[in-house]
């Protein structure tokens, strides 16, 4: 089974409502879609998410790392061994200070996709639910906004029966963002915090009292890219958990995170991690430490990133909080016939079909792609 | 409940629709023959199922309140009009007038039958029927307050641009004259189911937050690609 042709689809899907972080407010997605098709007339679908500010990838130079970089070595190369350590056959993702791994996962989806497709087989089948894993929650993600943006988004979350929230914060409207969570939430509610890396350490301090008496479970990436050791005497001061996320992508960055103790949980996402291969192994790390992760997504992405990441969820079965499966929440259109999206409680079934579990609607992939590019 | 949250929303969403620039442009006399075309297409796959939507609003209202659904149900059916023409069948004349083929009716009915498929299938944000029954009514009630003073203007428009008359164009003109009674008898319907089933002001009010998200008018009647245009969400 030979790879024969790539075609690359940048998408642009407009979202229902704007979604807004302190370092950036979307309003589409700009996702990209790896299409590989095999000389046995299998395809295959994975996709990437390029974050300048995560992995210092663009769209347009995860593209080229793609074409230039990856499909060279792929093209007509046997791949029918082991599906999941694919990457491996990758050239190094790091150049500088860019890692592709959003470049990189998109193509090991699509490569896995085909793969598990030819033999009819899914990648709940490969990577099977931990037996306790009979569904999966998801946590609702509230953007950053006024107050009253904060109390309109959590009411409606609440009415969808979410009970884990994920509140984005920015350091001018803080206070009150936590404050209007709460009230519209309830007491019971599990309710973390992410600063999008928008805060200093001593700021983080001052807000510690804040976190306690609203309860606040963590604290996602507080300040930006700061090193180990600061992020360690951080940890020791903060009552709460530090999760790690942009300062959290490489091999490198978990092993230091964890020597030092700078941090107690791990954001792990598909594309940030490089693929399901990399992540799997970041996982067994973190675990083998004694420390937790969670399982969290991007903004914007579509069906097949969130197919992969709900068998992984499954897989894994101790993940602390899972994001993602907002499909058509936040989608004005998803790429595959049915809403990949989570229903009422945030709560959504175990993929059981082939492949990654999607079947992508070629209509609707051409309609949200607004640009191709093919080898 | 209040009345007036709801007539604001209609109103808010009304307008936005009214001066989206689709609208001017088919106003305007600007879009071209297949664009009113594709205009015409996008209403009969947002309407052609509306009986069977209605229906089930009627199975959930309160029997002191069911009578103006069933009415609406009936109407809908053809059964309580004049010449017994359906809604349904007013689209298909209006479709007809602008020369639909087999195929494009079936690409129509198709998409109509996906849009249902989709609301039946897709996973229940809501965690009791008594909730969803709200939010499509409010989405159906919102449909007949917007025609109720937009359909004469976009009859007027597609009679200018693709030459129709007004048989033709029964499907808005019919609608400008019986949405007015429609949309007043749907929003005390509203309030009463709303009272029956206990919906607090709260939830109420965060039920037409969801509902009304996004412009339901702009999307159904002109696209995903264009609201995102006109809400500046595409560069």
């Amino acid at each position: 089974m030979k790879p024969v042709r790539i075609k690359l689809h940048e998408l642009q899907i407009p979202f229902v409502e704007a979604f807004a972080h302190s370092a950036k407010s979307r309003t589409a997605s700009d996702s990209f879609v790896v299409e590989i098709e095999f000389d046995n007339g299998m395809v295959g679908y994975g996709e990437g998410v390029s974050r300048p500010y995560v992995t210092g990838e663009t769209v347009e130079a995860s593209v080229d790392h793609i074409l230039h970089k990856v499909w060279p070595v792929l093209l007509n190369r046997d791949i029918a061994q082991d599906a999941l350590n694919l990457c491996q056959h990758f050239p190094d993702a790091i150049e500088g200070n860019v890692a592709f791994h959003g470049a990189q996962a998109a193509v090991e989806l699509a490569l896995i996709d085909s793969f598990l497709r030819s033999n009819g087989t899914g990648l709940h089948q490969v990577l099977p639910a931990s037996p306790e894993v009979k569904q999966i929650r998801y946590s609702g993600v509230i953007t950053a906004s006024s107050a009253e943006g904060v109390r309109k988004t959590a009411k409606k979350l609440k009415l969808f029966g979410i009970t884990e929230y994920k509140l984005k914060i920015d350091r001018e409207r803080v206070r009150e963002q936590i404050a209007c969570a709460r009230e519209a939430i309830g007491p019971d509610a599990s309710l973390r915090v992410d600063g999008n890396s928008d805060f200093s350490p001593d700021e983080v301090i001052d807000l510690d009292s804040e976190f306690q008496s609203h309860h606040i479970a963590a604290i996602e990436q507080p300040t930006p890219r700061l090193p180990a050791k600061v992020w360690a005497d951080l940890q020791k001061r903060l009552s709460i958990p530090i999760v790690a996320d942009e300062s959290f992508v490489t091999e490198e960055d978990a092993i230091s995170l964890i020597e030092n103790k700078a941090c107690q949980i791990f954001n792990l996402r598909i594309a940030k991690c490089g693929g399901v291969g990399r992540l799997l192994k970041l996982a067994r790390r973190i675990k083998s430490a004694g420390l937790r992760y969670q399982l969290g997504c991007q903004v914007g992405e579509t069906c097949i990133l969130s197919a992969a990441a709900r068998t992984l969820a499954a897989h894994l079965g101790d993940c602390l909080y899972v994001e993602g499966s907002y499909g058509n929440l936040l989608l004005s259109e998803d790429i595959c016939r049915d809403r990949y999206q989570f229903g009422f409680g945030g709560l959504a079934p175990l993929n059981a079909a082939v492949g990654l579990g999607v079947d992508i609607v070629r209509e609707k992939l051409e309609r949200a792609t607004v640009r191709t590019v093919q080898a | 409940m209040s009345r007036s949250l709801i007539e604001s929303t209609y109103q808010t969403h009304s307008d936005a629709f009214s001066k989206c620039s689709q609208f001017a442009g088919l106003e305007g006399g600007k879009l071209t023959r297949f664009e009113c075309e594709e205009f015409v297409e996008a209403i009969c796959q947002a309407h052609l199922h509306s009986p069977k939507i209605v229906s089930f609003l009627y199975a959930l209202a309160p029997s002191h309140a069911d009578e103006s659904l069933k009415h609406n149900v009936l109407e809908e059916m053809g059964i309580e009009e004049e010449d017994g023409t359906s809604h349904p069948d007013l689209l298909r004349r209006l479709g007809d007038a602008c020369h639909f083929d087999t195929l494009r009716w079936e690409k129509v009915r198709r998409a109509a039958d996906e849009r249902l498929r989709d609301m039946v299938i897709q996973p229940l944000m809501f965690g009791t029927l008594r909730d969803v029954g709200l939010s499509v009514m409010l989405e159906v009630v919102g449909f007949e307050w917007m025609l109720s003073r937009l359909s004469r203007r976009m009859g007027r428009a597609l009679q200018k641009s693709l030459m129709l008359s007004e048989d033709d164009l029964a499907w808005f003109f019919h609608h400008s004259d019986v949405d007015i009674g429609h949309a007043e008898e749907g929003l005390q319907a509203t309030l009463e189911y709303a009272k029956f089933y206990d919906i607090d002001q709260d939830t109420f009010e965060t039920i037409i937050d969801v509902t009304f998200r996004e412009n339901i008018f702009i999307k159904r009647y002109f696209g995903n690609q264009a609201l995102a245009h006109d809400k500046g969400f595409l560069k």
